[in-house]
């Protein structure tokens, strides 16, 4: 009988299949060509509704939070080199590529995430092809060795269930058996492959990775369908599952592309709970629920036109209301009761209601009596600021212990997004007792801001703390008009910290936010400044990996530890600011081309978009003088934005009237199509002379 | 197998060839054995499938409520309060639940799940690993708080009662909720000076919160 050792030395084989002859070139897809804005390298294979997903590490290893899959490649004795990019094809899709070089040999590897349905858990485990190709004119000998090891030390992050080897990892199927790998032939701890390339020559090696051990039996069977074949289904299966929701067609390759990218990342983060499905925070790190993610996930979701899934996510969130009202999901968050409400109502109003109005109404009806209950004891007390919501101490990006403004405006949004799940529930009484509540609260809140000694939008009421829910408090959360001269001393103060309109900082001015300050493009769309949510919108497609999905925090040279992209919140922040842009439904008119680029209106498109008012199609162009609009005609006005720097020449005919700025034109309810004559703003005529 | 029925097999007979030999028929019982041992180990894997709290799940399901009862209690006591919660469940089935401590112990123990730690390699977990998870066993546990304050006679039990509420609804970061749940115990127990104090020290907070003890470390 073999020692352990002997067996782990004496396993070394070469894999059968890895010197078959060389299948088609999978794709002409260079992954080096892809922009990646951050400074290390990472990728993410995953799927939804899987407990565990692979991390594409610098080194060119896969982690799945559990072990390791150790890949050397090295050609005459020289390692390859740390592949530069993980790319994602066109970006978005998720089938993923990177290069390594190595001397005369070029390793190309590519991956695709597959989801095994079983009972309990799906199973997510990767299909991975290697390719060696010789560019050299001499004869390259090429070495592939693909072996497991533990987590190690300083791991990025680790599973719950982190798995336990008390008697060493297991090895390759179809020799072990449960194992951590499939490569055809390959049995022990090392699957490889030694070739020796002549000049131009290639060989191809595959391999199955499970998140979980399994059966050798179950990976034959798997790996019966052909790397290849894998990538086929991922990328048709990707594109048919994005055709399902909005079209965004705005001539911006870019834009479209990173739409893409964020909608794949949504609908990837989410768990599934038996017959319930959860937001998830992320593939790797923040593997959990978050309210305050969660709900901007729905709400993307919900606007993307992802409506069944957005559905799913929101009635999954009920687990967190406790008997008394409030939604907490993570200790000491008292925003999640307002950013519970505002998420379901964003998912169950568009583009109709349906049944689950009701159940919405009734939890927005338990809540308000805990507001209410909390305002009753804060009132007993008679302290100032007693009738707001108290502490909380959230232990997360508001560093500190207070009553935070950001709790109060979600409640506010909450109470409106309740108003509205009852007025659709045909509950017209509940409807105005949350009305009442809200008309009631936001005076509070208001008279409370007007007493703060904060110039601007303090994080807290008592102003201690970083800013977080603060920047939520004019959009989405509608608790601070756009036009509140508050509202822009917290831009000028937020922008001017970070260097401008964009990302903000956090914590040290060298780190900048990936989602935090999203919110404020909306809000300058609001107030007017198109400009401004232009300069969010390009920062937020600036920082992305090259597999589209941007990260929480990093540092401005583009460094992010541990805190791993791709993160839904930042995909969220994404999808919401281009939807906003384009169509903003959110106030008691529709809004279309808010702040829609230049470049888009040389014949934008949107179509299948969810409103509240229904599903709609929308189209856009301009000429020097004119600008046109078509859309699916609504049940209440439409406003309508001039492209920028334009403005109108002649007030337009009847029934449509100018905006008072002069920036936009209404229409009356029920019509879907409108002409303007326009000229080019002085400034721009001015540059352009 | 006994070692008195273990027998020295013969070896074969020097000088004499040794020929190929039909294997001997295998008796009827050691099918049966086999079959035995195939089933074992499938039940056992079964068992290994379903996780450490389907199998308690089902060994309390096995035990009479009171045996259930005192089988929780012990492994509430030696800290191993996960475990303990499917034999709480099945002791509260019978007479044990219509006793308040039974459920004040079932609380206890779910609120208790909801703070613990495990370590696993060199890193802290929580005990229970998702938050839908958590927020299950915390609306429990309040549930099974406020049962165990109704069924409680003794203004002292049901003041007991109420102030780990309060401890729970603390916790959770519902203040407010936690206050009451102290004030509430404080007048069923008016002498209890922990009871006091700690309505006291939340209300100290709720009026100056900024100030006091460490708050607003990162979770992430």
């Amino acid at each position: 009988m073999r020692s352990p050792l002997a067996w782990l030395v004496l396993s070394l084989c070469v894999v059968a299949g890895c010197t078959r002859a060389p299948a088609p070139a999978v794709s002409t897809f260079d992954p080096d060509s892809i922009p990646d804005a951050f400074a290390v390298a990472s990728g993410a294979l995953w799927q939804a509704g899987t407990t565990r997903a692979y991390l594409l590490e610098p080194s060119g290893d896969l982690y799945n939070g559990s072990w390791r899959v150790r890949v050397a490649a090295s050609a005459n004795g020289a390692l390859a080199e740390r592949p530069q990019r993980f790319a994602s094809e066109e970006r978005w899709l998720p089938v993923v590529h990177w290069r390594r070089h190595d001397g005369p040999v070029d390793w190309d590897f590519s991956a695709v995430a597959i989801s095994q349905s079983s009972p309990a858990d799906s199973a997510l485990l990767v299909s991975l092809e290697v390719r060696a190709s010789n560019r050299s004119s001499q004869l390259a000998h090429a070495r592939l060795a693909l072996s497991f090891e533990n987590a190690g030390e300083h791991p990025p992050f680790l599973v719950p269930d982190v798995d336990s080897f008390p008697y060493g990892l297991p090895g390759w199927a179809p020799g072990a058996s449960p194992a951590l790998g499939w490569a055809d032939g390959a049995r022990g701890a090392v699957a490889s492959a030694v070739w020796e390339l002549p000049p131009a020559g290639t060989k191809v090696a595959r391999f199955l990775l499970p998140a979980y051990p399994m059966r050798a039996k179950t990976l034959a069977r798997l790996a019966r369908r052909t790397h290849a074949q894998r990538l086929v289904d991922a990328r048709r299966s990707a594109t048919d599952e994005l055709a399902r929701g909005t079209a965004f067609e705005l001539g911006d390759a870019d834009t479209e592309r990173a739409l893409r990218a964020a909608c794949r990342v949504l609908l990837a983060a989410r768990t599934r709970r038996g017959d319930s499905w959860l937001p998830s925070g992320g593939p790797f790190q923040y593997r959990d629920t978050w309210l305050r993610d969660g709900a901007r996930q729905i709400a993307a979701l919900a606007v993307a036109g992802f409506t069944a899934e957005s559905r799913q996510l929101a009635r999954g969130l009920f687990v967190y209301q406790w008997p008394d009202g409030p939604f907490v999901s993570q200790r000491g968050q008292l925003d999640g009761t307002g950013q519970a409400l505002w998420a379901i109502a964003q998912a169950e109003l568009r583009p109709a209601p349906d049944s689950g109005a009701t159940r919405a109404t009734d939890a927005a009806l338990l809540a308000a009596g805990w507001l209410r209950r909390c305002r009753a004891l804060g009132q007993t007390s008679g302290w100032p600021l007693a009738r707001l919501l108290p502490f909380g101490d959230p232990r997360d990006n508001e560093r500190v212990r207070a009553q935070l403004l950001g709790n109060d405006a979600w409640m506010i949004a909450g109470l409106e997004a309740g108003e509205r799940l009852a007025r659709a529930a045909q509950r017209g009484a509940d409807a105005e007792a949350l009305a009442a509540l809200r008309a009631l609260h936001g005076g509070e809140f208001t008279r409370a801001l007007a007493r703060s000694a904060h110039s601007d939008i303090p994080p807290s009421w008592q102003g201690v703390g970083d800013d977080w829910g603060n920047l939520a408090s004019v959009w989405p959360c509608r608790a601070v008009p756009a036009d509140d001269p508050r509202a822009a001393r917290l831009l000028r103060r937020v922008w001017g910290r970070s260097g401008g309109a964009g990302l903000t900082t956090f914590g040290s001015r060298d780190s900048l936010h990936g989602y935090v300050g999203a919110d404020l493009g909306t809000w300058a769309l609001l107030a007017g400044r198109p400009e401004q949510a232009d300069s969010v919108l390009a920062a937020l497609l600036h920082w992305r990996d090259a597999g589209g999905g941007g990260a929480e925090l990093f540092s401005r040279d583009g460094g992010f530890g541990d805190n791993l992209p791709p993160h839904p919140t930042s995909a969220a922040a994404l999808v919401m600011l281009v939807r906003n842009m384009l169509i903003y439904d959110d106030a008691d008119s529709l809004h279309l081309t808010l702040g829609a680029r230049s470049g888009w209106w040389t014949g934008g498109r949107v179509r299948r978009a969810p409103t509240r008012w229904g599903l709609i199609e929308l189209s856009f162009a301009c000429t020097p003088i004119s600008a046109d609009w078509n859309w699916t005609a609504v049940g209440v006005p439409t406003v309508l934005h001039l492209p920028p720097h334009t403005h109108l020449v002649v007030t337009p005919d009847a029934p449509l009237r100018a905006s008072a700025d002069g920036r936009a034109v209404v229409v009356p309810p029920g019509i879907g199509s409108a002409r303007v004559v326009l000229a080019p703003d002085v400034q721009v005529a001015r540059s352009a002379r | 197998m006994s070692r008195a029925r273990k027998q020295r097999v013969p070896l074969p007979t020097r000088g004499k060839p040794a020929t190929a030999q039909r294997p001997a028929r295998l008796p009827a019982w050691s099918w049966l054995l086999l079959l035995l041992l195939v089933t074992t180990l499938w039940l056992s894997s079964r068992s290994c499938a379903r996780g450490p709290h389907e199998r308690n799940g089902s060994a309390a399901a096995a035990l009479t409520p009171e045996q259930a009862s005192e089988r929780a209690l012990a492994m509430h006591r030696s800290g191993d309060v996960l475990a303990a919660l499917p034999y709480y469940q099945r002791a509260l089935e019978g007479a044990p639940g219509q006793d308040w401590s039974t459920h004040f112990s079932y609380a206890a123990a779910l609120h208790s799940s909801l703070t613990g730690h495990r370590t696993t390699h060199g890193r802290q977990f929580a005990l229970v690993a998702s938050s839908d998870q958590a927020a299950r066993f915390a609306h429990a546990a309040l549930a099974e708080y406020q049962r165990a304050a109704s069924l409680a006679a003794a203004p002292r039990d049901r003041a007991t009662v109420l102030l780990r509420a309060g401890d729970l609804y603390r916790v959770w970061g519902l203040p407010w909720e936690a206050f009451a749940s102290y004030r509430e115990a404080l007048a069923l127990a008016p002498d209890d000076e922990l009871i006091a104090a700690r309505g006291d020290a939340l209300m100290l907070l709720l009026e100056h919160p900024e100030h006091g003890g460490a708050g607003g470390e990162s979770s992430d």
